[in-house]
């Protein structure tokens, strides 16, 4: 009674030893006209930095005659559910994907999953960690460079010194790896003029987390601090607000451009705000993928492309999205050029 | 109390199940696509299973243990590590894991027997601190959050099934090549409970304390041996976790504490101790599987799919409890007390035969 | 926890632990609490003593505070409330729905994200009685389902700026005690009082501590269930509108990191998980400890790698020191 799945597996293992095949699947990658690609956008939960996507993918949708596109944010920051919602999207009909990964250190084994099964794959928004990205291409911010950029913005505020304080996501996440690598890296270059004095980590998760932490933060070393770094979204709001209501001089720059954001610029609380580029992902990426399914296939397997990041100040506040579309328009124009091939 | 077969807790769980299964096919038939969803369902209910015997392991005694996801991490750490700068083959890793894994359990098991302190606070204290540590050992050991590693196996462990075996024409069942491993953990946990003086005594110290220690049953040891078998369960979970995702990586256990929680009590395990379900466990754990991959076939936005998951999960659980009480009314019993004083059943103890 | 639960021959009254005795678990607390907080006086050149540092403080002491009743008083009568959390999101974005796309008074607002939070605690009771399934499964399931209401409400947007009168109130100070502590204090005193003096807090815990013993005493079980579950939503929709007032601004994500903080309090606190037992000072202390903590990381710059590590310590410490007391005394 206890034994036989044991039984029954080391059986099957020594039969297979002995002389069973093991069976390959090959994926059939047909060629398929753009009504009949169905794209799903399928980001890592819900989020501000992943509305933008909605538009985005009904504009390809139109633009490039697509079947049909989708967008399910259900995954709850959660791999192994993002892993269900994909499989179950593929189940009815959709076969291909923009995905940006719950966890940049296992997305990848997924992606490897549905590319053998034949789907084609974009990792938006989030490269997997590591060399290799089993993804037919990553559309995405280089986080390392916008956190890079952001601290840089943030020191430019301070007037070239003082101290800055880092605040950010997930410390599990690679990517929180990667900001704090690209504000260090933008810290190092000033020489020691200015002094990273505190990386506070883990305080997306709810804004009140974020609003407790720069409390206290400001609290301890209100009158040491000269500027805030912020590469997540909760902190950021959080910290325009603080800034505001403590009224004290310190420059803060955010991340993205969420109503709440652009509000923070306009009255000043917030001194840049490093916006990335969501609908050119969502957009050129839908687009991408329909020349795949059609026939096309990357130059390089994988290749990463940066989607571009933007420094939006109170001065381009009203014009840095026209900035953005020449970058999403240029993307499309290298897409065509260099990292497709067609035939 | 003789209760009719249909009145089964089991039973009705898998009469609920059956329903579900039967609904979600009717609206989506892409719901028995083996490809797509039979096969990456088992995949997932492999951890899930195993999850929620960890945590039925201290459920036997009365206890919890909150720490059951960060156990499950630094035991994929363990793993990990020794596959990454030690080279060891696939078993031995799991191995060092399992042992890491039943070593922290262990401590808490430990530390709850010798200071009388509540299990819950522990484990809570003892997640907290091994958050902090997880992540230390990762960013000291390795270069980022995770081990991109691959012992030999892995990969087909991870996406190979039987039915990629064949002898001729004669090919195995769609099954992943992970659920006999968490198919054998669930006997053995079943066995443990319902055959071994070991997991019997561990129950009766669940039950009532008292009794157990006038009996003579070393109480304090029967604890860390409960805490160290759910700490040794909490690190397969977490290899199976590294297995399916195919890294070894600092988020490995994070989600793991409701679901550990979902599986023992929908299957009848009481928080209360001295009763568990090994066989409710699995059937606990394939209906929140099977409600989730439904909902996620029916794509619904994600405020929709919360609200109906959490729907559909109370509606489940209220035709079980009906099916209960009539049961009850016709074996002539009378009105149910409230469940948290429940009197335990002799039936559910150990029941996975 | 031995020590904490009451002998069947003491009476209900002995179930509410006197408030500060020597060698109670309050007791203990309320010491760590002031060493730690001389000890951080001592080795921040007394930074935590400025005004701005105690401000801070007790701002964002008071949802702890509140949250951590609401868990206390469902643990009163042997369940729990994993909805909690989701529950205080939840009725905080209500509450700035209401103000913002609504056009309410702020008044109404607060009090209609109050009865909010009352009514799904009033529904968590109803469901547990007439399904008797465990509370632990039903606001599971609750939870699921608020939390997408949540995100129902506004989607992952932020509320802001939407009633400059109520932020100015509740960031500000009576006397300079900040006006959301104050709050979070009275509600304190209202359910201390509850539990003592009147005669539904008692027959709750009577009801908790020993269910067939208080039937046979002619007390409804499920009578106390729903008002506790009642209770419990309540108080999330306080801690609600205590996040309104006080932040500023509110989003989808308010009540993530509540639902362990909301069982730490009161347990840390000397509450115990199988009911009859509760204890609002010591929930009350524990919350402060755990305030401090985070105040400590601030003030040290801990290494976040670090910080968790030592919370669990502290935890640990705290009731590991509180056993060792009671076993002493024995």
């Amino acid at each position: 009674m206890r034994t036989p799945p044991l039984t029954v597996a080391v059986l099957a293992i020594a039969l297979c030893v002995v002389g069973c095949s093991r069976n390959t699947v090959h994926s059939d990658q047909s060629k398929l006209a753009p009504g009949q690609v169905k794209v799903a956008l399928v980001p890592g939960g819900p989020h501000p930095y992943f509305q933008p996507w909605k538009n985005a993918m009904q504009q390809a949708k139109t633009d490039f005659k697509l079947g049909d596109v989708t967008f399910n944010e259900t995954s709850a920051w959660n791999q192994t559910t993002q892993n269900s919602v994909l499989k179950s999207l593929a189940a009815q009909g959709f076969n291909a994907f923009g995905v940006f990964g719950v966890s940049p250190d296992t997305i990848n084994s997924t992606f490897g999953d549905l590319r053998k099964q034949g789907f084609h794959l974009a990792s938006l928004g989030s490269c997997p960690a590591g060399d290799t990205d089993n993804a037919d291409f990553c559309l995405a911010t280089d986080v390392r460079q916008a956190a890079y950029k952001a601290a840089k913005s943030a020191i430019e505020a301070m007037g070239g010194a003082g101290n800055l304080v880092h605040l950010t996501g997930n410390k599990t996440d690679s990517n929180t790896t990667r900001r704090i690598q690209g504000v260090q890296q933008a810290i190092d270059e000033t020489g020691g003029k200015v002094k990273l004095i505190q990386t506070v980590t883990d305080i997306d998760t709810d804004l009140q987390t974020a609003q407790k932490a720069v409390a206290d933060l400001i609290a301890a070393k209100g009158s040491q601090i000269n500027g805030i770094v912020t590469t997540a979204y909760n902190p950021a709001v959080a910290s325009a607000a603080a800034v505001k209501s403590a009224g004290l001089p310190v420059k803060v720059v955010a991340i993205d451009d969420d109503p709440t954001i652009l509000g923070d610029i306009k009255d000043g609380s917030v001194a840049a705000s490093v916006v990335q580029n969501p609908v050119g992902q969502a957009y050129i990426g839908s687009y991408a993928l329909s020349k795949l399914a059609g026939g096309c296939t990357m130059k390089t397997s994988g290749q990463v492309i940066d989607s571009g990041s933007f420094v939006a100040t109170l001065d381009n506040v009203d014009t840095y999205d026209t900035q953005r579309q020449q970058q999403t328009s240029q993307l499309r124009k290298d897409f065509d050029d260099k990292y497709l091939i067609c035939s | 109390m003789r209760i009719p077969f249909w009145a089964n807790p089991r039973l009705g769980l898998l009469v609920v199940i059956v329903v579900l299964v039967a609904v979600f096919t009717a609206l989506r038939p892409a719901f028995l696509d083996v490809g797509l969803t039979i096969v990456p369902m088992q995949s997932d209910l492999t951890v899930f299973v195993v999850v929620g015997l960890a945590q039925l392991a201290v459920l036997s005694l009365g206890h919890m243990n909150l720490a059951v996801g960060r156990m499950a991490a630094v035991s994929a750490f363990a793993s990990g590590w020794a596959y990454d700068k030690l080279d060891v083959p696939l078993p031995v890793g799991l191995l060092i894991g399992l042992a890491v894994g039943a070593l922290v359990g262990a401590a808490a098991g430990w530390t709850i027997a010798a200071t009388g302190v509540n299990s819950f606070v522990v484990t809570l204290a003892l997640d907290f601190a091994l958050i902090g540590l997880v992540s230390l050992l990762y960013s000291t050991f390795s270069d980022g959050v995770a081990f991109h590693v691959a012992p030999a196996g892995l990969d087909i462990l991870r996406g190979d099934t039987f039915a990629d075996y064949c002898m001729g024409d004669l090919c195995g069942p769609p099954i992943p090549l992970v659920v006999p491993i968490a198919l054998v953990a669930a006997l053995a946990v079943g066995v443990f409970f319902r055959n071994s003086r070991l997991g019997r005594e561990i129950l009766m110290t669940g039950s009532n304390l008292q009794a157990a220690r006038l009996s003579g049953i070393p109480t304090r040891r029967r604890v860390i041996q409960a805490h160290m078998l759910s700490g040794l369960l909490a690190a397969l979970a977490g290899f199976l976790l590294a297995v399916n995702n195919g890294a070894f990586s600092a988020d490995i256990g994070g989600s793991f504490l409701l679901p550990s929680f979902l599986g023992p009590v929908l299957g009848g395990t009481l928080l209360a101790g001295g009763a568990v379900s090994v066989l409710g466990t699995v059937f606990g754990a394939a209906l929140t599987e099977v409600i989730q991959t439904g909902l996620n076939l029916l794509q619904f936005e994600v405020e929709k799919f919360k609200i109906y998951i959490g729907i559909v999960l109370l509606v489940a659980l209220s035709l079980d409890r009906l099916r209960h009480v009539l049961a009850e009314r016709r074996s002539g019993g009378t009105a149910a007390p409230r469940p948290a004083a429940d009197p335990v059943p002799a039936e559910h103890s150990g029941g996975a035969a | 926890m031995t020590s904490t639960r009451p002998t069947i021959e003491s009476g209900p009254t002995d179930r509410v632990r006197p408030a500060i005795s020597l060698r109670s678990t309050e007791f203990t607390l309320a010491v760590l609490a002031v060493v730690a907080y001389i000890v951080l006086a001592l080795t921040t050149h007394g930074s935590v003593l400025h005004a701005d540092t105690l401000t801070a403080i007790f701002q964002f002491l008071a949802v702890p505070v509140v949250i951590g009743l609401a868990q206390m008083v469902v643990l009163g009568v042997g369940q729990m409330n994993l909805s909690v959390g989701v529950v205080t999101g939840f009725c905080a974005m209500v509450t700035a729905w209401l103000m913002v796309d609504v056009g309410l008074p702020a008044w109404l607002a607060l009090v209609a994200g109050m009865a909010t939070g009352a009514m799904i605690g009033l529904a968590n009771g109803l469901i547990v009685v007439l399904t008797r399934i465990n509370g632990f499964i039903v606001t599971l399931a609750t939870m699921t389902v608020i939390d997408g209401l949540r995100y129902g409400v506004h989607g992952t947007a932020t509320y802001q700026g939407y009633s400059p009168g109520l932020t100015k109130l509740g960031q500000g100070a009576i006397l300079g005690v900040p006006t959301v502590f104050l709050v979070a204090v009275l509600v304190a005193i209202a359910v201390a009082v509850f539990f003592r003096r009147m005669a539904a807090g008692r027959r709750l815990l009577a009801s908790g501590g020993n269910p067939l013993a208080a039937r046979l005493s002619g007390v409804s079980n499920d009578r106390s269930l729903v008002l506790a579950h009642l209770l419990s939503g309540l108080l999330a929709g306080v801690a609600g509108v205590i996040v309104v007032a006080l932040s500023g601004s509110v989003n989808a994500t308010i009540g993530d990191d509540l639902l362990l903080p909301s069982f730490a309090a009161p347990i840390i606190g000397g509450v115990a998980l199988a009911g009859g037992v509760v204890s609002v000072v010591g929930t009350c202390l524990a919350a402060l400890i755990v305030r401090l903590v985070d105040v400590a990381q601030a003030q040290y710059s801990i290494n976040p790698d670090w910080v968790d590590l030592i919370v669990g310590a502290v935890v640990l410490g705290a009731v590991l020191i509180t056993q060792l007391r009671g076993r002493a005394a024995k």
